[in-house]
């Protein structure tokens, strides 16, 4: 199978490549805008965990390109452990958002001001430990979420990649302490074989009584203890088990059901068109020495 | 009320630890203790709620549990004799990385994803938070050392950041190690403290010296992530196991050089989670992903020195024989007493294995330059024969002392032979030799093999096309395994009489072995067969009809397959080769029993057993030297629990006919591409796999019974095959494919999502409908006489990606229903486009003047149910034209659709009854109606199993159950004597009762 017979399958794929965008994901937050018309008048945003860049096009296509008017205000930071290639009036930064250090830097950049938007489209390698791998996301969501409380503006909205899980539920009711309408939402363009939806946080009501304080020497966890939002907290003694707060959010799918599914194989696809190069940069894996290894027929059972 | 109770659970288990003579494991949500001397599971105890149990720390009588956030700490005779330990579990902020007892016992260490440690008293009260000023760098692992009550060391390997090292008292960073590339999955510490060892997302080990704070060395072997590691053995050794399903010995050297000694391929694909060593025994306790806990001898079943012998030919000439300069070894075989061999001057030289010595017995110059050699070890027996058909009988006492016979033939009925097989069978021994003329008979010499005397001479007409490569015999029956996969069957009390020739029985060519299994009550005799090229079957030979059948056929994962039986514990075995190493297999269980590094299959070898239950011989010349390889029979049990898939199970299903008192079948379908037979015992769940089937080549998408006996399988790739299911042997079921459904392209990418099927009254036919990734809808019907499936409807529905497809049949109609992923159902009435009359819901008989159609009618009926796929549906006709649908789907919800056929049979109607729009926190991936479909089982991925009362047609939510296996994906249900026994499959399995 080629890359043609993944154009095939993936029209997604193919159309990212005919409309300039660096990855399929891309169709994501536009169906996922088309639906909550989020972007309407935003004019500074933050982008996580952002590489390639797709969502940082969508988002300088929106804000630059449809509406040329008081640039000077308008702001895209964009942030990822990858490096990315620049993208027009988006501001990258390559750190880990887990990190607080990180945090500052992104809110160095706003001068102050507060953001009308944040995202965050990460993910992290999996384990195939499914509890491991749901429990590093959700804190790649709260370390989104904590830089949210400290730079979103009242009413502002906050968009997460989630992988609907067994826990899902109680990010669900903890979210729903700080938006008006938390809604799990999966556009057309991610596939209905996979777990992946999008949390959509409408409204954000920061909470009166709690103010945010980052601190270098603070994990996510501490960050968020003494805001009431039903996160577990340890004084002194590690309590009891005890079921904590879930709540099942309202389920949207959007791109309505004449744009492409991507569960589907396609056949209208020429036959012999040639193939589009990738639009990713080619990644470094970690394992690249051990592959070359692997070719080099030196990691055989010959011991 | 009714209440739901796990019968058992099989899945991921990712920690194991010995205590004494029992080992302990972390599985799901409880700690399994198993003897492992006996192999016998000794206690199931439940500790957590919800979470994994990830991690144990033993000190003198406590425990100390932990998985993700929860933490443990109890008396260790708790898990002996309480079933549900859950009251003491406790929760924490943060995942529990790593614990450890302090060293006086009087408090616990707790390590958090966030690097801090928490100190605490043995009721969790917090003393003391701990923590490296700065340092917040998320954890994948880590782990504590406790060297005294003062000196705690802290080895965290973060996701970005390397490896830390701290002190706990100090809260300050000893060694900061970033040699690695990518995240950090493990840091041991050695058992004396000099060096750490930590591996990451670069598939390598690192030895690192704990004074100096160097980089030791690099260890590389791996094909993929490593997740544990462990120093043992006086921190000389290391072993690490690896999401590649292996588990490697690496000796450190006095320089701490990492030297890769062993690999084991115990686990199924993929990932082996835990490993620990028991440094007296020298056995190490592994578990992985797919549930299996198992023990492996790290002497690889060497018990001394004397297992393991290499004689080079100056060795051999030490011991006194005689060998001329370029005098090398032809043949050998093994007998009781040791080894005989023939070398290329015609010498026959001994070895005696107690004596440990080498003599020569005698000299043949007939055997000069060219020989073969070959024996029978009941009866003492070596036999040399060379190309001019001459040959040399010797008869040994048991010890090998004396020469009982000797005997020299000529046999002047050939001219030349290329081939000389032996076998023994009934105190008879029998000498088969095939000349290279095929025109020529195969000439068979029988005698008595007590005094090789009553010489019989027996010759077979030759099939075409035939060279004999095995052979085996079955009361008056010799059977002849040839090239190009052929069988012929000779009877031996009419010579005359053609042979009977089976051809192709195997995808392969040469086979191999010729095992017999046994004889069932229809006189049916089973046979094992193996072709060099990978590839078994079980063939059922009736000799007196002259008839044979294909039970099964299957291929090993890779490699050359030189013999397959079944072992005494009723396991079969396959053995072979993989480029360089001989491969001993456990085919049932599916791990390596013994595998040697000999150089590959070109050389001479002989694998045969060594007089003793499961003990056997491996003998091969390397760089001529003899090597000699004694494989005993394991000390202990091989395996505590053998698991079932190591990846995400996708499909179920049962047999409703039991198969003997008590045990059923059932077939599970994995990610894994493999599809699986096993045999439940519906008393107490316990689940047995006999064959692993590996002819899928792509993840499977749906397996269904649809009768008791034929099975179909569905996958991408447009792979769809026909299985038949034969349960007449004691030894086993077999299963094979009988037919595979034709695919629509040369090279298929479209993905069969699901399939139905109808059965034809009276016949074993059938209508099957298929329904494809690209919105294809195929309607085919089968027919057995021609082993055949005609397309009779090929049509589309729009362009997106087809779920799921159901036949209904109401009365005299024929319903077509659909669910794409655009949440609808659609209805298309059949009846006329099918060649069948339809009467009381059956397809009774051939509908004559029946005019072929290859489009659909048009849609009857589509409505919207879910706001995303369905990804599974049920279905109860409720009156002669009307029918209800139960689904779940990808929006978290669950409805109840009604449809109705008007009375002139032209139009369906159809409406949602009843809606749960928050059925589950995630994906409904399966729906099930049990208990005469007054009850709707759902299962979701928020791993929770719900359980509606529908009896009166709409959905009321009765219970809910929580299960322990992740990506909960499908169900199947059969009733029980006392309510439904229900299977749940996802990243594990379980099987529930329903009372
Ligand atoms: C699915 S990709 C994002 C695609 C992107 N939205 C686009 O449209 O091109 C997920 C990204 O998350 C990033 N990521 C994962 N963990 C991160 C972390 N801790 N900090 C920053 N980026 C992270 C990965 O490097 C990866 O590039």
């Amino acid at each position: 199978m080629g890359k043609s017979s993944k154009d095939k399958r993936d029209l997604y794929y193919r159309k990212a490549k005919e409309e300039g965008y660096r990855a399929r994901s891309a169709f994501k937050l536009l169906q996922l805008d088309e639906q909550f018309h989020f972007l309407d008048n935003v004019t500074r945003v933050v982008d996580l965990c952002a590489a390639p860049g797709s969502w940082s096009q969508v988002l300088s296509r929106r804000l630059f390109d449809d509406d040329t008017e008081n640039n000077s205000s308008k702001r895209i930071v964009a942030v990822d452990l990858q490096p990315m290639f620049p993208i027009d009036n988006v501001t990258t930064i390559q750190a880990d958002i887990t990190h607080p250090k990180t945090l500052n830097k992104i809110m160095d950049l706003f001068e102050g001001e507060k953001a009308d938007f944040v995202c965050s489209d990460g993910a992290p390698d999996v384990t195939g430990l499914h509890d491991l791998d749901e429990y590093v996301q959700q804190q790649l969501i709260l370390s989104a979420l904590q830089l949210t409380t400290c730079l979103l503006r009242e009413g502002g909205v906050f968009v997460a990649k989630i992988f609907r899980g067994r826990d899902i539920d109680m990010l669900y009711s903890q979210l729903s302490f700080l938006f008006e309408r938390v809604v799990c939402a999966k556009p057309r363009s991610s596939r209905g074989t996979s777990l992946e939806s999008f949390i959509v946080c409408l409204g954000y009501r920061p909470p009166s009584d709690w103010k945010p304080r980052l601190d270098v020497n603070m994990s996510v966890e501490d960050f968020f203890q003494g805001c009431d939002i039903g996160r577990l907290t340890i004084d002194d003694e590690i309590p009891n088990y005890r079921e904590e707060p879930r709540s099942i959010a309202e389920f949207i799918s959007c791109g309505g059901l004449d744009s492409f599914d991507s569960d589907a194989t396609y056949h209208d696809v020429p036959e012999n068109t040639t193939a589009l190069d990738p639009v990713q940069p080619p990644t470094n894996p970690p394992y690249k020495r051990a592959l070359e290894l692997k070719r080099q027929g030196k990691l055989t059972r010959a011991v | 009320m009714s209440q739901l109770r796990q019968l058992s659970h099989t899945g991921p288990s990712v920690c194991v630890k010995f205590h004494g003579k029992y080992v302990l494991a972390g599985y799901g949500v409880f700690v399994h203790v198993y003897n492992y001397e006996s192999g016998e599971l000794v206690s199931i105890s439940r500790v957590f709620h919800r979470n994994k149990v990830h991690g144990l720390a033993i000190r003198e009588k406590s425990v100390l549990l932990y998985g993700g956030r929860s933490v443990s700490l109890l008396d260790i005779d708790y898990l002996w004799g309480n079933a549900d330990n859950t009251r003491f579990e406790k929760l924490c902020h943060e995942w529990v990385v790593s614990g450890e007892h302090s060293m006086d016992g009087s408090s616990v260490f707790l390590l958090t994803s966030y690097n801090k440690v928490l100190c605490c008293d043995l009721s969790f009260r917090v003393l003391q938070t701990k923590a490296v000023y700065g340092e917040r760098s998320i954890l994948y692992s880590g782990t504590i050392t406790v060297l005294n009550q003062d000196k705690v060391l802290v080895n965290a390997g973060t996701v970005m950041d390397g490896v830390l090292v701290w002190d706990l008292k100090t809260e300050k960073t000893i060694h900061h190690f970033t040699d690695h590339e990518g995240s950090i999955f493990y840091v041991a510490a050695s058992i004396k403290g000099r060096y750490a060892a930590s591996c990451s997302d670069d598939r390598s080990i690192k030895l690192w010296d704990l004074h100096s704070g160097h980089l030791v060395s690099t260890g590389w072997g791996h094909t993929a992530r490593i997740w544990n590691l462990k120093f043992y053995d006086n921190d000389s050794k290391l072993i690490s196991v690896s999401e590649d399903c292996t588990c490697r010995v690496w000796e450190i050297s006095e320089r701490g050089t990492l030297i890769q000694k062993s690999i084991h391929e115990l686990h199924q694909t993929k990932s082996i989670w835990g490993v620990d060593v028991n440094d007296e025994k020298m056995i190490a306790v592994t578990s992985g992903n797919d549930g299996r806990i198992k023990i492996t001898d790290l002497n690889a079943r060497t018990k001394s020195d004397s297992d393991s012998r290499i004689f080079s030919l100056d060795d051999i000439s030490k011991h006194g024989v005689k060998l001329r300069p370029n005098e090398i070894i032809k043949g050998f075989y093994w007998l009781r007493f040791g080894l005989l061999a023939m070398t290329s001057e015609g010498q026959v030289l001994k070895f005696d294995q107690k004596a440990e010595m080498w003599t020569s017995v005698m000299t043949d110059s007939r055997f000069t330059s060219y020989s073969a050699t070959s024996g029978v070890q009941e009866f003492d027996m070596v036999i040399f024969s060379n190309s001019r058909c001459e040959l040399l009988i010797l008869k040994f006492s048991e010890d090998g002392n004396e020469i009982l016979e000797n005997k020299q033939l000529q046999i002047n009925e050939l001219t030349k032979s290329t081939n000389c097989l032996v076998r023994g069978y009934n105190s008879k021994l029998f000498l088969v030799m095939e000349s290279p003329n095929p025109k020529d008979p195969f000439f068979c010499l029988r005698m008595d093999a007590s005094n090789l005397q009553h010489e019989e001479r027996l010759y077979f007409k030759k099939p075409k096309n035939f060279t004999a490569s095995s052979f085996a015999f079955y009361e008056n029956f010799a059977i002849f395994g040839s090239r190009f996969s052929t069988l012929a069957i000779f009877d031996l009390e009419n010579c005359e009489r053609e042979a009977t020739v089976l051809r192709k029985i195997l995808p392969g060519d040469t086979i191999t072995s010729i095992d017999f299994v046994e004889k069932n009550s229809e006189s049916d005799c089973l046979f094992s067969v193996s072709d060099r090229d990978g590839f078994y079957c079980f063939i059922s030979i009736n000799f007196l009809k002259r008839s044979h059948k294909v039970l099964l056929q299957n291929r090993i994962p890779k490699g050359f397959l030189e013999g397959a039986h079944y072992n005494a514990q009723g396991d079969f075995i396959t053995y072979g080769f993989k480029s360089n190493l001989f491969y001993v297999f456990n085919e049932t269980k599916q791990y390596e029993v013994f595998s040697e590094l000999c150089g590959g299959a070109h050389r001479q070898w002989r694998y045969l057993p060594n007089f003793g239950l499961d003990e056997f011989i491996f003998i091969y010349i390397k760089a001529s030297s003899i090597n000699f390889r004694k494989i005993h029979k394991a000390a202990y049990p091989e395996i505590l629990r053998n698991g079932l898939h190591g990846r995400e199970i996708r499909d179920l299903c049962v047999r409703t006919e039991p198969l003997h008192l008590g045990k059923t079948v059932f077939c599970s379908a994995s990610e894994d591409t493999t599809i699986k037979l096993n045999v439940l015992n519906v008393k107490d769940g316990e689940t047995k796999t006999v064959w692993t089937f590996r002819k899928h080549t792509s993840g499977l998408q749906r397996c269904k019974f649809i009768n008791n006996k034929f099975m179909i399988s569905s996958a991408a790739r447009e792979e769809l095959y026909l299985w038949e299911l034969t349960d007449t042997f004691m030894s086993n079921p077999y299963m094979t494919i009988i037919c595979a459904l034709p695919s629509s392209s040369e090279i298929p990418d479209l993905r069969i999502m699901d399939f139905a099927c109808k059965a034809i009254e009276g016949t074993e036919d059938f209508i099957l409908t298929t329904v494809y990734s690209d919105s294809a809808i195929k309607v085919w019907l089968y027919s057995s006489d021609e082993n055949t499936f005609k397309l009779l409807i090929s049509d589309k529905y729009q362009t997106c990606c087809l779920l799921n497809v159901a036949l209904v049949t109401l009365d005299t109609e024929l319903i077509l229903v659909v669910s794409p992923t655009d949440g609808h159902l659609v209805c298309w009435n059949l009846t006329k486009y099918i060649p069948y009359v339809i009467q009381n819901n059956k397809l009774v008989k051939v509908l004559e003047g029946f005019q072929p159609q290859i489009h659909l009618p048009d849609i009857s009926e589509r409505i919207a149910v879910h706001s995303a796929g369905i990804k599974s549906f049920e279905f109860k006709i409720i009156a002669e034209n009307r029918f209800f649908v139960y689904t779940g789907g990808d929006d978290n919800a669950v409805a109840i659709s009604e449809f109705v056929l008007d009375k002139s049979h032209k139009t369906i109607q159809g409406c949602v009854r009843s809606f749960i729009s928050a059925g589950a926190a995630s994906t409904i991936t399966s729906v099930k109606l049990i208990r005469r479909d007054m009850t709707l089982l759902t299962a979701s991925v928020d791993q929770v199993v719900r359980y509606y009362d529908v009896s009166a047609g709409d959905l009321v939510l009765k219970n809910k159950f929580y299960t322990t296996n992740a990506d909960t994906g499908c169900i199947d249900t059969l009733s029980s004597a006392t309510g439904s026994i229900a299977l749940i499959g996802g990243v594990g399995f379980s099987v529930w009762t329903l009372e």
